[in-house]
């Protein structure tokens, strides 16, 4: 488990390392020091027994992903150069099924994307989350999202669900 | 000038005029959180037009990837970072709300 994990993580430093160096015969050793000590940050940070993200789905998440992005940056420009500044910025706390922190935390990070929210991180199966329209609050969608999201990790984040205590 | 330029020209001058509304964002928004989305949001897509307009003008499949992988590299460190200053945000928010000071 522990050295697939590191298999798996070192490819993926390696083809990052590639990606942005052009990957150069004599810069190697030099890589492979870097990706030797990612992959073991990595381990640390986040270890192998952690809810893993199976990659195959990111690709599936990636096209919703960069049209909120899109969205989220014209809408908020459009607030922004609007004369009559239309906001109406407030909190609310919304309700999560589930507490992993990992899984949170890309929530919030999914979830600041989007067009007129903004997350300040999660909180134990809760999230603060600031509207620049409080009034056009809609739970479900927030929902939709936590799902979207935990549709990312394999079967394990399933253990840190709320209804599973 | 080719059509690639003319496309190169367009998204570099659509990605400075959502840094220019993020900018203005941050300058008329009226508290901290509001402030994060127009930095977050605007100049995320700022960003991600500038970077669409270098990967065009140098037309290779290596650089665009680098310039992808920058642009996802730049989002991931903005979700992290916005969403640590809300909490602060929301924070100092909540206490000045509790001592009766204005925020």
């Amino acid at each position: 488990m522990r050295l697939a994990s590191a298999l798996n993580r070192s490819v993926i430093f390696a083809l990052l390392w590639v990606t942005l160096t052009g990957g150069s015969a004599d810069a190697l050793i030099y890589g492979g020091l870097a990706v030797a000590a990612a992959t073991l940050l990595s381990l640390r940070l986040y270890p192998a027994d952690q809810p893993g993200i199976v990659l195959w789905r990111v690709a599936g998440f990636l096209p919703r992903f960069l049209a909120d992005a899109f969205m989220g940056g014209l809408d908020v420009a459009r607030r922004a150069l609007d004369p009559r500044l239309p906001i109406a910025p407030g909190w609310v706390r919304a309700q999560l099924t589930n507490r992993n922190e990992a899984a949170g935390v890309l929530l919030g990070g999914v979830v600041s994307i989007l067009p007129g929210s903004l997350a300040a991180g999660p909180g134990d199966a809760e999230m603060d989350v600031h509207l620049l329209n409080v009034t056009r609050y809609a739970a479900d969608g927030m929902q939709a999202d936590e799902r979207r999201v935990l549709g990312l990790f394999d079967r394990r984040i399933d253990s840190h669900n709320v209804a599973n205590g | 000038m080719s059509w690639t330029d003319l496309a190169v020209l367009a998204l570099l001058g659509a990605g400075l005029a959502f840094y220019g509304a993020g900018s203005l964002g941050l300058l008329r928004f009226p508290d901290t959180a509001s402030r994060l989305h127009a930095l977050t949001k605007a100049d995320n897509l700022g960003l991600g037009l500038v970077a669409l307009a270098a990967a065009l003008h140098w037309g290779s499949l290596a650089v665009a990837a680098k310039i992808a992988l920058v642009w996802l590299f730049a989002v991931i460190a903005a979700g992290i970072t916005s969403q640590l200053l809300a909490r602060q945000a929301r924070l100092d928010g909540t206490r000045s709300h509790r001592d009766g000071v204005q925020p």
